[in-house]
């Protein structure tokens, strides 16, 4: 074979080597969201000024409980099933004008969409999440994310770790 | 011919690869979001997180679960490790069922050690 035959398998061996690679590539769209220094909100609430306060919650109610199929890596490689309970994320929603204090409750984030969208008919000045312990990430990443999605003020998020606060 | 050989085996071996079901190194499902930040954080010392949705902590994709202990105990030597000038950046990657404490905990530690911190999600591509 010819020193130019040669440089063309070698070619096709490289090709090849990077199929295989985007083949088998996990190619998800991703991104991130940075987290704000933790910020209790706690005694920080001032009447004076716009604060829409959302609340994720959670109950222990089994009507309030969604049950999801994992498939999970056994110690010896073989996939096994396993279900997780997890709480279904409800949002509180408290707002101030002035020292007026409204609330809402709303049940999913189809609800929360809406009633945000009513609420960014006013001026907000400061939007902070507050998530439960218990509720998942998914519910704060959703509360999180309409906001930005509304055009909404930056919301803050209370990451205080109750643990160490005592 | 070994170059035609070797073709056949890397053709062969990529063949069984892409028909292969090649799994995470754990099964978590990220929460969705619209608004999010494309750009990697560059100039970071990286170092990510998988918290999965039973809240068991993995370090750097390790496949065995990390105590909080280990996991305190890492953060705080890649600090140490990335000394003054570097800044450290945590990437969490909480599978969406994953409890909020799980993040409070790992976000306190973050400002304890003055280390950046950022949840990765799924991008949801709004047509």
């Amino acid at each position: 074979m010819s020193e130019k035959g040669i440089i063309l398998r070698l070619v096709d061996v490289t090709l090849i080597i990077l199929i295989g690679f985007v083949s088998v590539a996990d190619l998800q769209p991703k991104g991130r969201f940075d987290i704000p220094p933790a910020q209790a909100t706690e005694g920080e609430v001032q009447e004076s000024i716009d604060i829409l306060l959302i609340e994720v919650v959670t109950s222990d109610a089994e009507e309030d409980m969604e049950y999801i199929l994992r498939e999970i890596l056994a110690p010896d490689g073989s996939l096994i099933e396993k279900w997780v309970v997890v709480p279904i994320s409800r949002y509180q929603l408290t707002w101030y004008i002035g020292t007026q204090e409204s609330q809402s409750q709303a049940k999913d984030a189809l609800e929360l969409e809406t009633q945000l969208i009513d609420l960014s008919e006013h001026p907000i000045k400061q939007i902070a999440i507050i998530p439960s312990p218990e509720s998942p990430v998914e519910g704060t990443v959703t509360a999180y994310d309409y906001c930005k999605l509304l055009g909404l003020p930056e919301p803050g998020l209370d990451l205080s770790y109750r643990e160490e606060k005592e | 011919m070994i170059l035609r050989l070797v073709d056949i085996v890397l053709l062969v071996l990529f063949g069984f690869i892409s028909v292969a079901t090649i799994e995470d190194q754990k099964r978590i499902e990220l929460a969705d979001a619209h608004e999010v930040i494309e750009q990697q954080a560059q100039d970071r010392r990286m170092v990510t997180l998988t918290i999965d949705a039973w809240g068991d902590f993995f370090i750097e994709g390790n496949l065995n679960e990390a105590s909080l202990e280990e996991v305190a105990h890492y953060l705080e030597m890649e600090r140490n490790l990335a000394g003054t000038e570097e800044i450290v950046h945590v990437r969490i990657r909480a599978d969406r069922a994953a409890k909020m404490e799980n993040i409070k905990w790992i976000a306190n530690l973050c400002d304890e050690l003055d280390i950046e911190k950022s949840l990765v999600v799924k991008r949801i591509t709004s047509e």
